[in-house]
Parts: C-alpha cells; sequence; structure tokens
C-alpha cells in the first residue's frame, strides 16, 4: 500500500513500493495523461510534477514520493481553468499526435515556475522531451506566449 | 498505377461490354444485378472450359471475406446447391481469378460419388477483384456466382 | 472508460462548440453486454458522410486516420465546404471499418499513408458534403412549398431568398434523410472557396492538452487484463521453449502465453507486472539462420550490386555507356543509407476481445480496413462477427499502415481466453526491435562532363532493399519494384526535375531478412541525398554555382524549378551570408507535390552544426490548410534531420542492435532551426503534404555541410562521422 498526495487529493494505492511512479499513476490511479514512451526517462512523455519540480516518472519508484506533492496533467488545469501553458497551447495550435505534449506540457509549465520569463536559452536547456511529429517551432511560440500572458 | 478509390471493382456501362464479347442480348440474362468488367483473360479461360454455354447466375454460392490484409492466403468456399445424386450433380467447379498472373486458380473435379458440392481453399490474390465461379453441372447446363475482396495491403502501397 | 471532457472555463478563452465536445470523442463504441454508446444513434444521417443533429451539430464521417498530420480537419474541412454549415458546430467521428463493408464500403478507402489522405478523397467528400446540402435545402423547400432554387444554404442556415424565412439544418436534416439523394452535384470553383485554403484551427486539440485524450495504450475496458510480448529478437525465428513456473507466481500474473510461433506474451492484471514477468521470464528461441546476418554482411551484399550486370531500370535516355567513354571528366561517388525505425511516441499496441461469436479489436491504425482484415484472419471469425474500433494515433509514419502485427498478436492472445479484453503493448524495446525499416540502400553515381564543363551524362545504380518485394510481391512488374525510384522517374507523381541528355538510373535489388516497411518519404529519403548531393558534387567539379548549374537542367521542370527558386530567393542565394553561415539546396518531387529547401548553417570546431535556418516551400496543387502545411514541413524536417545526424538501426547476430532513445536518439527543441514555409500552390493537381518536404532538409544541410568545410559525406547518420547537431 502506498499513500500518494495526486493533484491534490491523498490516494492510497494498492501498489508495490518499487512500481514506477508513472505506472502506478496510470494502472492503480487510473490517470493515463502520462505518457510511456521509452521508460528510461529519455523522453519526457512521463513527466510530472513532485513538489512543484519536473520528474521523469518512468524511472522514480512510488516510494519515492510518498509525503510529496504530485501533480499530472490532469491536476494542472485548476478549478475548470486552464493552465496558461495549456491555454497558449491552445491559441498556438501546437499538437500534432499529441502523444507527447501532456509531458511537454508539464517539463513548461514547471521551467515557467521557475522562470517566468525564459530565454530561448532557457528553453534549449530545460526543455529537452523528444517530439517525432516535430512540433518544436509551435513549442517554442506557445512558451513565449505564455510567458507573455 | 491509380490511386486507390471506393471504385475498386470497375464499372463498364453495359454497351461496351457487349461489344467486348461480341454479342447482344445473352449478357443481359447473365448478369443482371451487376455491372462488372470480366477480363479478356477471364474471359477466354472460361469460353476454353464451357465452349459457347451460358452460365446463369443461380443455385451456388461464393463466400470470401470482403477484405484481406495482404491476399497471400485468403480462405474461398463455392458451395452448389446440388444433391449430389445420378439424377443432379456438379460435374467441375472452376474458380476465376481475374487480378492473378494466371486467370484459372482453380478446377474441382467433383462427379456424383463426390457426396457434396462443396470446395474449401486458400487462395493467393493479388489484389482487389472479383473472384468468378462456375458449376459445370451434370445436364450441361452452367451455374455462376462472383464475389468481390479488397485487398487493404494493395491500398496502403503508394505506386508511381 | 474515459468519455467524459474536463469542464472548461469558457470566460478563459473561445472555442468553438466542436472542440468543447472533444472533436474527435465520438464513435469509440463500447459494446460490451450489448448496448452501444454511440452518440449518434438518434441524430440523422443526411448521407454517410453528415450526420446533422438537432442542436445543428454536424458530424462529418471520417474514413482516413488521424495521426497528427492534421487530415481530420482537413477532410472535415472539405466536406463542410460544400455543406456551407457553420464551422464552429463541425465535429468529426470515425465509422468502422465493419460497418463500412456491410455498407459497401460506403466510406471507401480507409488507408492513411502514401500522403494520400486528403488528395485521393477530396472529390468524393466535397460531394458528401455537397449533396447534403442539396438535401438539406430541398427538405426546407418542400417544408415551405417553394422551389428549391430560391433558396440559398449558409453557415447551417437555409434561407428562402424571396420571403426572407429561415430554418437551421438541425430542423430539417430528419426530413432531407428522408430524400432520394441527386445523382450528380456540382462543386465549388477554387475561388470561392471560404474555408479551404485557410488556416483553421484543428478540430482535435484540446483533449491533447489536458490528459482526457485515450489513445490506445490508455484504454480500459471492464475486466480487461494488460499484456507485453517478446518476439524472437532474430527475424524469421521461432520460440523453442519458455520456463512458465519461474514467472507465473509474480504478482498479478494470470498468464504466460506462446503467440504464433515466434512470440512469448505474458498477461498480468497491470502491465507494469506483466513487463517485470516478461522480463524475469526465461526463453530459449530458435534463432534460425538468419543469426548470421550482421550490418557488415549486409554491406558486402549491397556492394555487389553496385556494379552488377543485371539491374532493374527505371529512367534512361540517350547512351550513358558512350557518354562516359568519351568524357573529359568524370566525377564517381557511392552513397550508402541505413535501416531506420519510425519509433512513434506511442509504441505499437492493440486491444482485442473474442469469443468464438464475436471479435472486436481498439487500435490505432492508418488504415482500418487493414486492421479489420488482420482482425478476421487472426479470429478465423467472418466479418460479420469481427469489428474495428479505430483509436487516436500516438504517431504514425507509416509504421501503422501496412504491418498489423500487434493487431494479430493481440487476437492470438485474446483466443487463448476467451471472453476477456486484453491490451497488449509494446515496450520500446520491443518497438525499436520489431519494426517494419526503412530499406537499406548504396548508391554508385557517375556524372561525365564534356570539355566545356556541360553535364553530357548521369548514371545513377541504386544497390539494395525493395520493399515491395517483402510487403506485396504481386506489385512488382516483372520482379521490378517502381517504388525505389520515388523521385527518379521520368513522369508521374514521383518523377525527376532534371533532364540529362544521356541518363541511366537502376536498381540492383538486395533483399535481406530485416523485415521493411513504409517510413515517412518511403524511398525519397535516400534518394533526394542521392542525388542532390550528388548535383552539387557535380556542380562543384563543374566550378559552377549549385543554383545556376541545377537551373541549367531544369528548363524543360518549371515546377520543380519554381519551388527552387522560391527558396533560393527567400534565402537570399547568391548574396553574401552572414559570417560563418553557409547555405545549401535540394529539391525533388514527391507523391504529386514539389518542394525544395535551402538550409543555412554554421559549423564550430569542423564538427558540430548549428542549422541557423531552413527555408522550405512546396507546390501541392491546392493547399487545404495552410497552418498545417507549415506544421507538416517543420515537423517533417525534424524527422528527416533526427535521422540524418542521429539514427540509424544496425544489425548484429540478426538482431536489431538500438533498442531505445538513447541509442536511436530523436531532436530536441535546442536544435530546431527556424523553418519557413513558402506555401505556393499552383492548381490544377492535388499532391500530398505528410511526407514530400522530408526529403529535402537533409541534403541542403549536407551541401551547406560541403560549402561550410569542404568534407563530403555520403553514409550516414553523421554522428559516425563525429558530426554533431547543436
Amino acid at each position: 500500500m502506498a499513500r500518494l498526495t495526486i493533484n491534490g487529493k491523498s490516494t492510497d494505492l494498492n501498489v508495490d513500493p518499487n512500481t514506477p511512479l508513472l505506472w502506478a499513476l496510470r494502472e492503480q490511479a487510473g490517470l493515463t495523461g502520462t505518457k510511456y514512451g521509452c521508460g528510461i526517462a529519455q523522453c519526457g512523455a512521463c513527466t510530472v510534477h513532485v513538489d512543484g519540480q519536473a520528474v521523469r516518472s518512468c524511472v522514480l519508484p512510488v516510494s519515492g514520493v510518498e509525503g510529496k506533492q504530485v501533480t499530472t496533467i490532469e491536476g494542472l488545469a485548476a478549478g475548470g481553468v486552464l493552465h496558461k501553458v495549456q491555454q497558449a497551447w491552445l491559441e498556438h495550435d501546437v499538437p500534432q499526435c499529441g502523444y507527447c505534449q501532456a509531458g511537454m506540457i508539464m517539463a513548461v509549465a514547471a521551467l515557467l515556475r521557475d522562470k517566468p520569463q525564459p530565454t530561448d536559452a532557457d528553453i534549449d536547456t530545460t526543455i529537452t522531451n523528444i517530439c517525432r511529429c516535430g512540433t518544436f517551432q509551435q513549442v517554442r511560440e506557445a512558451i513565449h506566449a505564455a510567458a507573455r500572458a | 498505377m491509380e490511386p486507390c478509390t471506393s471504385d475498386d471493382v470497375v464499372r463498364l456501362n453495359r454497351r461496351a461490354m457487349l461489344q467486348r464479347l461480341g454479342t447482344t442480348g445473352v449478357l443481359v440474362a447473365l448478369w443482371p444485378a451487376r455491372a462488372w468488367t470480366m477480363s479478356e483473360a477471364v474471359q477466354q479461360a472460361m469460353h476454353q472450359r464451357i465452349g459457347t454455354r451460358t452460365p446463369q447466375p443461380h443455385g451456388m454460392t461464393l463466400r470470401l471475406p470482403p477484405l484481406a490484409e495482404t491476399g497471400n492466403s485468403v480462405p474461398l468456399t463455392v458451395a452448389v446447391d446440388s444433391a449430389m445424386t445420378p439424377d443432379d450433380h456438379v460435374l467441375r467447379i472452376h474458380v476465376f481469378v481475374e487480378g492473378n498472373p494466371e486467370p484459372v486458380a482453380a478446377t474441382y473435379h467433383l462427379g456424383r460419388r463426390a457426396g457434396k458440392a462443396v470446395i474449401s481453399t486458400q487462395m493467393r490474390l493479388a489484389r482487389s477483384q472479383t473472384v468468378l465461379a462456375l458449376a459445370e453441372m451434370h445436364d450441361g447446363s452452367v451455374r455462376s456466382v462472383t464475389a468481390d475482396i479488397v485487398v487493404t495491403l494493395g491500398a496502403c502501397v503508394e505506386e508511381s | 472508460m474515459r468519455t467524459d471532457t474536463p469542464t472548461i472555463n469558457r470566460r478563459s478563452f473561445i472555442i468553438g462548440t466542436a472542440a468543447v465536445s472533444g472533436g474527435l470523442a465520438l464513435g469509440l463504441r463500447i459494446p460490451l453486454g450489448g448496448e452501444v454508446a454511440h452518440a449518434q444513434d438518434s441524430a440523422p444521417e443526411v448521407t454517410a458522410w453528415v450526420v446533422i443533429r438537432p442542436d445543428d451539430t454536424v458530424v462529418v464521417r471520417i474514413a482516413r486516420s488521424e495521426m497528427g498530420q492534421g487530415t481530420l480537419t482537413g477532410l472535415a474541412q472539405m466536406v463542410a465546404e460544400e455543406l456551407e454549415c457553420d464551422w464552429a458546430k463541425v465535429t468529426t467521428e470515425y465509422p468502422t471499418p465493419g460497418e463500412s463493408v456491410k455498407r459497401k464500403r460506403v466510406w471507401g478507402d480507409f488507408s492513411t499513408g502514401g500522403s494520400r489522405g486528403i488528395r485521393t478523397s477530396h472529390d468524393y467528400v466535397r460531394k458528401g458534403g455537397a449533396t447534403a446540402r442539396t438535401m438539406l435545402i430541398q427538405a426546407a423547400a418542400d417544408a415551405w412549398g417553394v422551389p428549391a432554387s430560391e433558396c440559398k444554404a449558409a453557415n447551417s442556415v437555409i434561407t428562402h431568398q424571396p420571403s426572407g424565412r429561415t430554418v437551421t439544418y438541425g430542423k430539417v436534416a430528419s426530413a432531407a434523410a428522408k430524400l432520394t439523394p441527386p445523382a450528380d452535384v456540382v462543386l465549388k470553383d477554387p475561388q470561392d472557396w471560404k474555408l479551404i485554403g485557410k488556416p483553421l484551427k484543428r478540430l482535435d486539440t484540446i483533449n491533447k492538452l489536458t490528459g482526457a485524450q485515450v489513445y490506445g495504450a490508455d484504454l480500459k475496458l471492464p475486466g480487461m487484463l494488460n499484456a507485453t510480448i517478446k518476439d524472437c529478437p532474430v527475424f524469421g525465428g521461432k520460440v523453442k521453449s519458455f520456463e512458465t513456473t519461474k514467472v507465473q507466481g509474480m504478482p498479478g500474473v494470470r498468464h504466460v502465453l506462446q503467440v504464433g510461433d515466434s512470440a512469448v506474451a505474458v498477461v498480468a492484471d497491470t502491465w507494469w507486472q506483466a513487463k517485470t514477468a516478461l522480463d524475469a521470464l526465461p526463453v530459449v528461441w530458435d534463432e534460425g539462420p538468419n543469426a548470421m546476418v550482421s550490418s557488415a554482411t549486409i554491406a558486402e551484399l549491397l556492394q555487389t550490386g553496385l556494379g552488377a550486370d543485371q539491374a532493374f531500370v527505371a529512367n534512361q535516355n540517350g547512351d550513358v555507356k558512350t557518354a562516359m567513354a568519351g568524357a573529359t571528366k568524370q566525377v564517381d561517388a557511392v552513397y550508402a543509407y541505413p535501416f531506420l525505425n519510425h519509433a512513434p511516441m506511442e509504441p505499437m499496441n492493440a486491444t482485442a476481445r473474442y469469443t468464438a461469436e464475436r471479435c472486436e479489436v481498439w487500435t490505432p491504425t492508418q488504415n482500418g480496413e487493414a486492421a479489420f482484415a488482420a482482425t478476421m484472419e487472426a479470429s478465423g471469425l467472418p466479418a460479420d462477427k469481427c469489428e474495428v474500433y479505430k483509436i487516436h494515433i500516438g504517431g504514425g509514419f507509416g509504421r501503422r499502415g501496412a504491418a498489423h502485427d500487434y493487431v494479430t498478436q493481440a487476437v492470438l492472445i485474446a483466443k487463448q481466453i476467451p471472453g476477456t479484453p486484453v491490451k497488449l503493448l509494446w515496450s520500446r524495446e520491443e518497438d525499436m526491435t520489431h519494426g517494419r525499416y526503412h530499406p537499406v540502400t548504396q548508391c554508385r553515381l557517375v556524372g561525365a562532363f564534356d570539355a566545356s564543363n556541360n553535364l553530357t551524362g548521369l548514371h545513377m545504380r541504386i544497390s539494395g532493399q525493395s520493399i515491395l518485394s517483402a510487403v506485396r510481391p504481386e506489385a512488382l512488374q516483372q520482379g521490378r519494384d517502381p517504388l525505389v525510384f520515388q523521385g527518379l522517374n521520368p513522369s508521374g507523381e514521383f518523377a525527376l526535375g532534371y533532364s540529362v541528355p544521356n541518363l541511366l538510373i537502376d536498381h540492383a535489388m538486395r533483399n535481406t531478412h530485416v523485415p521493411p516497411g513504409f517510413w515517412r518519404g518511403v524511398n525519397i529519403n535516400q534518394n533526394a541525398i542521392y542525388l542532390e548531393c550528388f548535383i552539387d558534387e557535380l556542380a562543384h567539379a563543374a566550378g559552377q554555382d549549385a543554383l545556376e548549374f541545377r537551373r541549367k537542367l531544369m528548363s524543360k521542370h518549371p515546377k520543380h524549378l519554381a519551388v527552387l527558386n522560391a527558396v533560393a530567393e527567400r534565402a537570399g542565394w547568391g548574396t553574401p551570408a552572414p559570417q560563418g553561415v553557409y547555405r545549401g539546396l535540394a529539391q525533388m518531387m514527391s507523391f504529386n507535390s514539389y518542394v525544395a529547401a535551402c538550409a543555412e548553417i554554421s559549423v564550430i570546431d569542423g564538427n558540430k552544426v548549428k542549422v541557423h535556418r531552413i527555408v522550405g516551400a512546396t507546390d501541392p496543387g491546392y493547399a487545404v490548410n495552410p497552418a498545417q502545411i507549415e506544421r507538416q514541413i517543420a515537423g517533417s524536417f525534424v524527422y528527416g534531420l533526427s535521422a540524418l545526424f542521429m539514427q540509424e538501426c544496425t544489425v548484429k547476430d540478426g538482431r536489431i542492435v538500438q533498442e531505445n532513445f538513447h541509442t536511436f536518439d530523436s531532436m530536441r527543441i535546442a536544435q530546431m532551426p527556424k523553418v519557413e514555409s513558402i506555401i505556393m500552390p499552383s492548381g490544377g493537381f492535388w499532391g500530398g503534404i505528410g511526407e514530400p518536404t522530408i526529403c529535402v532538409a537533409a541534403p541542403a544541410v549536407l551541401n551547406a555541410f560541403f560549402n561550410a568545410t569542404g568534407r563530403r559525406i555520403r553514409s550516414f547518420p553523421l554522428k559516425h562521422h563525429g558530426i554533431q547537431l547543436v
């Protein structure tokens, strides 16, 4: 049994504590917005926030987040209002297939929390998610737009 | 090659079809509901086997899946409505596959001791097409049936 | 099963109804227990393409598959254009292939590949919209007792012009559905288009931002188990034995199964439990003779084709032998291009439920009918007992179009546990090593010059793998694979853009055991590098500017030339580049579109390449959604440049070596160049968008690299030459 706080709610999950957080979220908690892309923290599709920091959940065991606040893509929009990153993504029509986008959005939301006005260099070093559809041009535009919002 | 469209079965107007076969009127009875271009290869192969007899579309069924992924091995069943008695039996069943390099896929010799006028087999169907089966009856009459199959991998292949 | 959408505060932004209702959320049916959760049950189908609800929502049926390329929105635009409906009320639905077959393929071709989705369906989907509009108008006119000719439709409202009476589509849809469709409809002239050609926002975005979008990997059905699989690591090998007892007691494990003759799967309560157990399962493989194959043996095989006597010819004119013999100068080069994996972000998956009475599959697929055919074949059940539900795709790129191995596997697993739905999701490692690979080839090019530096002859000999030989041998033309020559043909959708007095382009077929498939662009990726880099080599040997050299060969190819000129002009070719910036050009025609690129790069320390900007141009005849086209151009450059710099699938002991993104990398945002798109539709034909531009970024960058460093690279990826993309 593991007690996690996910998107502001305390939840008991019947899960082996060695299970990666990614799979506990997707399977035991039923939150499938966080995606499996590689399982070895290379692609970023599994990015969630742990105490506000962007973390790749595919290599983080559940035991590592007990007592911490976990935020997933499902919890990003607060009270039915889209987060400004989601809003910018919508205005700039960013996603193509969309599979990598939850992780991308979570990584960007964390960046903007740390650096509300990121430079292109900040974006380059912090956002390392893989996107096979290649939405990067729109991602960059939308990050700057969200920063201005 | 032509791109894939929903018109996989080519529709030929009746006049052109009649001209092709050099007959008039007969074909109207043959293929009442369907306009289907029978390729020349299939026509020739058909006439080689049944001579000048005209097949009537009744009394037999052809089961084929409507879609096949690659066409490499497609299950096909032909069944003729016949008691297979001395007075009513099927001599031969022919299957014609126009899209294959050889238009005649198979001929099955039955005869009255066969017991059932059903043949089941796996066939290689090179592309989307119409398959034709004929049954030669003991009294010299010939029956026919057709079925269409779409080979979906064909639809995926871009061809210049 | 997630069908809800999150509540959205409308004050935050303005979006259309279509987005709120989830765009593509519809069409997912979960008919377990017989009930069908189908939103359109009560709404009338005016034509097979158009359903209209009483509240005026328009549901457009889409037969092709959306995989990020924007085809869903583009097709809906075309139907809506002719339908004259309110775009803000448009949503979409995927009819199932089983329904289509029952209705004699009323929705036509489901296949989405070859950049065909819009260009091979535009006329009949537009007719579907026009037919529906005509019937709606007629229904309104009948209700008013007036001639239809006095009525006009716009924005989902029909107006009787003389009297000013109006009625909305939703109110007359039921009556319209009962009318006989007109035999013929006239489509709008392109200059009257109001929706087609506009950069409209996609219909399927909102759920992708909130985690609500369900992908195949996310599907949840009542009573569902999870499975993962290992197929023999050597293609063509088989399972010899496996020790179920070693893992059957592990948490959550329900079944350990052989699947076909070459794979083993574990079925468990959760995917993580299945994967953990499968990783621990001892399996002995009968690897077969292909275990001796390696990249080195494959390269040796390809080399034998470079000078072979026997080859299939695609394009020839004049007499290349004589031209070579009489040449004042010759340029001779050998290039090589590797196997590549598609590596979509979502690994292969399919969910299946089998009973003797019914087999249903839920899967991301680029071809619903092919998935349906695979379901019938694997289950052994007839069409009326099978169904496939298309799920939103997390990246296709060609992997999910032709091969449906994951569907076959899911059905074969489900058959062993009848009645229980099972979701089969491949690990990334399985996906990397069991792909359908971009074919491997080498190419020898020889160019001949006369004394005045005119190009008098060109021989391009491709040696290597044929996709059709493996995937559709019956499409070979007396043994020749026509797809090998994409971009190099004398005419057609993949026509060469150069005239050379003595030309020979031929192919020595050398196949391998590595299964080939259609990787985005298919064969234009290597053909564009081979041709466009070599043309630069020729220009250099002749002491001529790369653009001028090309122009001299293109007077008979005006559309190829137009896109090339467009990128050259925009990039400032011929004017001095900023300090340290070098330019390179490339052009090719494929999938009926003409495209070109000019890349601007800098090279640091001789081996770190910064691509500053790529100007890309496309002439696709008509441009349905320019915003989507821009995204496809830029996105295709990411796919193509990732391959150029970082990607290769090598073979050792018959197996693919690269198992994950750490050895098969992909571009990150830091490396992304600025992409400027020139969309220049010249009208009169329909060309594709998803693929054509992918092939020109790599040769443009390579040509710029030569201009920067004097180094001509002829084998890929560049990381093998110590060259990095920064």
